[in-house]
């Protein structure tokens, strides 16, 4: 390829990702949508097949020809677990700014993310978008229920680190509600309350995090914050939760009763495929934005599900390019609920996650004498 | 005792004794004694009477009838004369149902007392096993026996363990290599003998055109076989074929129509598969990441999410690492003499066929001085167990032969 066309190819690509990247989070109806995501993401298919060597080889061997036009439906899947096993990059390694991890426990492998300058930018982008919907285009006090450490090494982040940053763009001052122990930081946090004590503020962490380390807390200590005025924005799964028999309900209860926090938003999201997350309306359900869509399959042979129909969840968006992370089969099960037609007005498909998939115990002759 | 989902969970150190005694004698018997094969007798009809709904389950009924012990007795008549060793000791993997079940029978007709400890964990079938058997050893009649049999559960470093490691004649370990390693680290008797059935995979060869040849309904039987050496244990039995070898010497339209005949036919059998969400996952996962791993050009076919095959276009020099899972199949085309070459590393276990005569692979084998190829049974025994199991003989390591000069030279 000679430089000349080259420069303009990026250029064309470039024009795409502004014109999507301006346009507000929740205004694309489903024709509109279907077309767009059907060409983008045939074309970043195409894109990746000639950047990822391995990429190539599985769309070689799942006979998907080149230059076939393809609707959402028909793009190839990525299985999420791949990003753990392998190291896929649609770049040069000498262009990656920064590796993402995701938020595994100990022990667990975790995936990996190469991010070069132009995908972290439009996932910053999309997720500034999306949460200029939710809160306004001010720019917010925002508390982190979380301790400033995880932001401590730069190049190399979690999911977590991932999150505070993505947030801390809507913030005009960042106060961290939890010590390098994380314990609960009375002192910092009263000084945050005091301070913009009549001012909008948005708080944020990851769910389990702001249960254990702050709403614990705050329960065992019998205090209130006073924080009537805030927006709360959470994620990262309800998994640890559900174990511990916390529902959204219940949950929503109890930090109201600790902070008195009634707007609160959980959010789906994943390393993966960070920016684009799925906001939670007031109606209680998760919203797909223009920057990416979901789609929901039966485990029998992948056919879309139904809406109403409970599914695996595949996340399909167009701003992963440094990385072939545009069509991924998650390891979650969800319901799409409808498209275009929930009543807080916002377009797009809105769902509701139900879990991770069940690990059923798998028979063979290995990993035996267990327990 | 504490409880969960119906499996008795032991605490630390504490044994739960499942069939049989907490300690079992030690005196050494001849192998094939009347009252073991009594005792297997009343096993294998009360588990038929009962049982039909569970599959392995009843196949262990079926298989442990009289008829077939007397046909295993009968290979061992050979004039000489063997003595069990004492207790024996088996670990077996509980993600197998009924494996304990198989591996206390060879300990037993070996002429041996035996312990078995198995998962706390363990399955819904062996538990039943288990309340069978010591519902039998009870009565009056089997008392004999019972003091021969003991099978428990206990945590995986307990003490009970250690115990039974150091004091019994033989132990039998199932497992993987890392379970293997572990048992191979504690304390044994010097003089104690070692059965180890560490990981391993297996092929099957299939004959092209002699496939396209067969009728519907052979066809049929067929593939249901295929899909109990298979599917039945999510394809992750060390005997479960990961590759299939279709042995041609050129391609052809009638070559591929056999091929595609097969699958489908396969495909049809294996409706009866739950492919749960976690399966097909899993399955799609191990799917991409063998096509984007892998040195050869492959091609794949899905079959719903039930089946997945992969073409191999040729060799991969890693030939012997591929497993499948859950109804995912390599596919090599070709001579199967030379795959074969390829693949028989020591792990290679079981060849399973149709349509190729067994002698040749066997001449194969020896005459290339393989290191691979412990077993080899028509497509669809591939799970049916054998005193001679991957390369060993259980009857002969288990009992001790006395050695008599002039009988054994002339036998």
């Amino acid at each position: 390829m000679m430089i000349g066309e080259m420069s303009e190819e990026k250029g064309k690509i470039d024009m795409d990702y502004e014109m999507i990247l301006a346009r507000k989070p929740y205004s694309l109806c489903r024709a509109e949508k279907r077309e767009l995501f059907g060409d983008w993401l045939t074309e970043l298919t195409e894109y990746h097949r000639q950047h990822c060597p391995p990429y190539e080889k599985l769309l070689k061997a799942l006979e998907i020809p080149s230059g076939r036009s393809m609707e959402e439906e028909d793009i190839p899947m990525l299985p999420i677990g791949l990003f753990k096993s392998m190291e896929l990059m649609s770049v040069h390694p000498g262009h990656i700014f920064k590796t993402m991890t995701s938020s595994g426990t100990k022990g667990q492998e975790v995936s990996k993310v190469f991010l070069d300058t132009d995908t972290a930018r439009y996932q910053q982008l999309a997720l500034a978008g999306i949460g200029e919907d939710f809160f306004g285009d001010q720019r917010l006090p925002l508390l982190v229920i979380d301790s400033p450490d995880v932001l401590k090494d730069r190049k190399m982040f979690s999911a977590r680190g991932a999150g505070i940053l993505g947030f801390s763009i809507f913030s005009s001052h960042i106060c961290y509600a939890l010590t390098s122990d994380m314990e609960l930081d009375t002192e910092a946090v009263e000084g945050f309350l005091k301070r913009y004590k009549d001012t909008r503020v948005l708080v944020f962490g990851f769910t389990y995090i702001i249960w254990k380390y702050f709403y614990e807390a705050l329960a065992i200590q019998g205090k209130k914050l006073e924080l009537d005025n805030a927006v709360l924005v959470h994620g990262g799964g309800w998994k640890k939760l559900i174990s511990q028999s916390v529902s959204s309900d219940e949950f929503k209860k109890r930090i109201y009763s600790v902070t008195g926090i009634s707007r609160i938003h959980n959010y789906y999201g994943m390393a993966e495929q960070t920016g684009c997350i799925y906001m939670e309306c007031p109606c209680g359900n998760l919203h797909a934005s223009v920057y990416s869509d979901i789609i929901t399959r039966r485990a029998a042979d992948f056919t879309p599900c139904e809406y109403g129909e409970k599914g695996i969840i595949q996340i399909l968006s167009p701003l992963p390019r440094s990385y072939p992370g545009h069509s991924i089969l998650t390891e979650d099960e969800g319901i799409i609920i409808g498209e275009d037609d929930c009543l807080c007005g916002r377009l797009g498909k809105y769902f509701k996650v139900t879990g991770r998939i069940k690990h059923a115990p798998v028979r063979g002759c290995s990993d035996t004498y267990e327990g | 005792m504490p409880r969960s989902g119906g499996a008795v969970i032991p605490m630390k150190d504490e044994v739960v004794i499942l069939a049989g005694v907490r300690q079992p004698e030690k005196e050494p018997w001849e192998p094939f004694a009347a009252p073991v094969l009594d005792f297997l007798e009343q096993l294998s009809r009360e588990i038929r009477r009962e049982r039909r709904k569970y599959e392995q389950l009843a196949a262990f009924g079926f298989w442990c009838r009289r008829s077939h012990m007397e046909e295993f007795r009968k290979r061992y008549e050979d004039g000489r004369s063997r003595l069990g060793r004492g207790v024996v000791f088996h670990i077996t993997a509980s993600n197998v149902p009924v494996l304990f079940g198989y591996s206390l029978v060879m300990g037993l007709l070996a002429g041996n007392s035996c312990s078995v400890r198995i998962s706390s964990k363990s399955r819904e079938q062996d538990q039943i096993l288990c309340r069978i058997m010591d519902r039998i050893l009870t009565r009056p009649e089997y008392k004999g026996i019972r003091r021969r049999i003991s099978v428990f559960s206990c945590q995986r470093y307990s003490l009970a363990v250690r115990e039974a490691l150091s004091d019994c004649a033989g132990c039998v370990v199932w497992g993987g290599d890392r379970t293997i390693m572990e048992i191979r680290c504690m304390r044994i008797r010097p003089d104690a003998v070692q059965l180890n059935f560490p990981d391993r995979y297996s092929i099957c060869i299939l004959d092209t055109l002699q496939l396209g040849n067969i009728t519907e309904e052979e066809l049929k039987n067929l593939a249901h076989r295929f899909y109990n050496d298979t599917y039945l244990l999510d394809q992750n039995a060390c005997s479960s074929p990961a590759i299939v070898i279709w042995n041609q010497e050129e391609e052809s339209k009638e070559a591929e129509n056999a091929r595609v005949r097969w699958w489908n036919a396969v495909d049809e059998e294996a409706r009866s598969y739950d492919l749960t969400a976690h399966k097909a996952m899993a399955k799609y996962e191990l799917l991409c990441r063998y096509a984007m791993t892998l040195d050869v050009e492959t091609k794949i076919s899905c079959y719903g999410n039930r089946l997945y095959t992969m073409e191999l276009g040729d060799i991969p020099s890693d030939i012997d690492q591929l497993r499948g899972a859950f109804g995912m199949f390599f596919e090599y085309r070709g001579d199967w003499r030379k795959a074969l070459t390829h693949l028989a590393s020591g792990r290679l276990q079981t060849i399973t066929y149709h349509g190729i005569e067994e002698q040749k692979i066997v001449d194969f084998v020896i005459k290339n001085h393989l290191f691979g190829v412990h077993r080899i049974v028509p497509a669809g025994r591939a799970a049916v167990m054998d005193p001679v199991w991957d390369g060993h003989d259980f009857i002969a390591v288990l009992s001790r032969q006395i050695g008599r000069e002039a009988q054994d030279a002339f036998v």
